[in-house]
């Protein structure tokens, strides 16, 4: 009898050893789930604060932290904690810290957000910092006058005379040439044709590498807010006014061949815009034609989204054919500047095409700033000025030259659109500040 | 003078044995009973190498996975070059290093993660966004039954990469696989 007690005893032992241990293993998935559901909790935080912020439009200088409930940060710098539950009952906290730049005009243009979200789910608490840029109020081309978010190409010939940055590679045929410092993303590389650091093409360099945030354009009520309506009653067009279309009508108000919102110049014909703001969908200057800007005049063109506009997937949003340009009057690229919301799910383009001498003076001259876009400069087109795009292509002897004053243009500073551009998970508990450990 | 058969003594009541029958009858249960309780023993002894060995490889793909797929969700871009593979993934992504070849620091910077797989095991190597200097690899999981870890969505330019830790248990025992994935928060698509 007794040995069968102590056996029982042993057995009993054995299987309690195996189920602890089972339980722990049991342990070790609820808390793995327990780290993915704090996890989520956190980033819906995240996501809650950049909600907030752009849905509520420009803060008040006084108020930075209205969007949030409160008035104005904190002795650390941070917006005080907002905190919830989730429809399941888990905690979820953020602070934000948003940082303003001063515009020339005095006006306050908040560019950048942190936010440090907390979600707790069965007593596992994860903690992630979410960094978000808005171009509002933004001077895109400071450093560099071609920037792209995928990268650069340039083909056979083709010539950049300006600073360049790109969160991609650059990509130039053999005889291509780069003139000016360059930018490359994180890992990527300059490659093929001549690489120059400064933009006469005299001494050779090396590239870095950084990151560059090209955040998408926020139009604010430019679509039902703008000077449309002086096209072509105050906005004329010189030649024959069956030679330009807009929003479906020619000039002499016979129906066109161009869409809504759509601007089409046809052969040999001009157009000069005298406007401050106008919301376009389309832009197109065919052969030998022009778009002007009127002498002392500042245009800002916003480009609708290809959703708003009802386009389909690789629509030309603007499209120049040979020898058109787009110039202010005074010749200053900043003057001119076209802003193309654009869309992650609907490629559009910007073409570019000139067939006149490269050698001559800059025919288009302007500032493209289409982060969702790509732009692509056919064979021979001269381009001064400074253009931010998806991806930015140079066809055969294609050109682009720095243009004086480009690093002065500021985005338009409507309500702030934040875009994530840097997202990390935190370590350790803070003490100081709440992104510490991220 | 006492009689013989009081002298042999017939037993108190207390002192009767048990019968042959009861014996056998105790017997068998304790039989049965013993044969149950070796049988537990055997089986609980046999299992818990097994046992052990499957919770070691669970515990060793949960801090794996959790390396990996937090490297992952905090990544910039998966690089083309290296290719990417099922054994192979180089990324660039943020760690919380004083620079990439450094020691530990309370905030992130971004550097070129390698992980490599072989022989039944992975390495980690960091360096820096343009590949060097680089680090000395290190081991992060071993005992695996297959070095195919990573798959990739899109197959080209990945924007969600796929992480499954095979581990190879006591023979007989299928293997423990531990899976997770990660879509990368700082990309390009993000």
């Amino acid at each position: 009898m007794p040995t069968v007690l102590l056996m029982i005893v042993a057995a009993l032992g054995v299987a309690g050893a195996a189920v602890a241990t089972s339980i722990q293993g049991q342990g070790g998935t609820v808390r793995d789930q327990g780290t993915k559901s704090a996890l989520a909790v956190a980033e819906s935080g995240a996501s809650q604060a950049l909600l907030r912020f752009n849905r509520y439009g420009k803060a008040p200088a006084a108020a930075p932290c209205a969007p949030v409930g409160s008035t104005f940060p904190e002795a650390d710098g941070w917006c005080a904690e907002v905190a919830g539950t989730t429809v399941n009952g888990d905690t979820v906290s953020y602070r934000a810290k948003p940082t303003s730049s001063m515009l020339a005009n005095g006006e306050i243009a908040w560019t950048e957000l942190d936010v440090v979200a907390v979600g707790a789910v069965d007593g596992v608490t994860r903690r992630l910092d979410v960094h978000a840029s808005s171009s509002s109020g933004q001077s895109p081309f400071l450093d560099a006058d071609v920037l792209s978010e995928d990268g650069i190409t340039l083909d056979s010939n083709s010539q950049i005379h300006s600073g360049s940055a790109t969160n991609g590679d650059i990509t130039m045929a053999s005889n291509a040439k780069h003139c000016g410092p360059a930018s490359v993303g994180i890992g990527k590389e300059l490659s093929g044709g001549g690489y120059y650091s400064d933009i006469n093409c005299t001494t050779s360099g090396t590239e870095i590498e950084d990151e560059i945030s090209l955040p998408p354009v926020n139009q604010g009520d430019a679509p039902t807010n703008n000077d449309n309506d002086r096209l072509f009653g105050e906005d004329l067009i010189s030649g024959k006014k069956g030679d330009a279309c807009w929003n479906g009508f020619n000039g002499d108000g016979k129906a066109g061949k161009c869409g809504e919102r759509e601007l089409l110049i046809d052969n040999n014909s001009s157009v000069t815009l005298g406007g401050g703001v106008y919301s376009f969908c389309k832009l197109t200057l065919k052969s030998n034609s022009s778009l002007y800007i009127a002498a002392g005049v500042q245009v800002k063109i916003f480009f609708d989204s290809p959703e708003a506009c009802d386009y389909e997937a690789g629509t030309a949003q603007l499209e120049l054919l040979s020898n058109s340009r787009i110039t202010a009057a005074v010749g200053k690229s900043v003057n001119v500047a076209l802003l193309f919301v654009g869309s992650k799910d609907v490629q559009t383009t910007i073409l570019l095409n000139s067939n006149t001498a490269v050698d001559g003076p800059c025919e288009q001259n302007f500032v493209v700033y289409a982060p969702y876009t790509d732009i692509d400069l056919d064979s021979n087109t001269k381009f001064c000025g400074a253009m931010a795009g998806k991806s930015v292509h140079l066809d055969s002897k294609a050109q682009i030259w720095t243009s004086s004053g480009t690093d002065a243009f500021v985005i338009p500073n409507t309500a702030p659109h934040f875009v994530v551009d840097r997202f990390v998970d935190c370590s350790a508990t803070p003490t100081v500040v709440p992104d510490e450990g991220c | 003078m006492a009689r013989v058969g009081e002298a042999a003594g017939a037993p108190r009541s207390s002192e009767r044995g048990f019968t042959l029958v009861e014996l056998l009858v105790a017997m068998t249960i304790g039989m049965v009973v013993l044969g149950g309780a070796v049988t537990v023993f055997i089986g609980a002894v046999r299992s818990g190498p097994r046992t052990s060995s499957q919770v070691t490889a669970v515990q060793q793909g949960r801090v794996a996975t959790e390396r990996i797929t937090r490297e992952l969700r905090q990544g910039l871009d998966v690089l083309a070059v290296p290719t990417p593979t099922a054994n192979q993934l180089a990324l660039i992504t943020y760690v919380k290093q004083s620079s990439c070849t450094g020691s530990p620091a309370a905030s992130s910077i971004t550097c070129r993660v390698t992980y490599s797989c072989s022989a039944s095991a992975c390495s980690r190597t960091v360096a820096d966004p343009d590949g060097s200097p680089s680090g000395a690899p290190v081991q992060v999981v071993s005992g695996l039954a297959s070095t195919d870890v990573f798959d990739y969505a899109p197959s080209t330019d990945p924007t969600y990469v796929g992480v499954e830790l095979s581990f190879a248990t006591q023979p007989g025992a299928g293997p423990v696989v531990v899976a997770d994935g990660a879509t990368l928060r700082n990309g390009e698509s993000s």
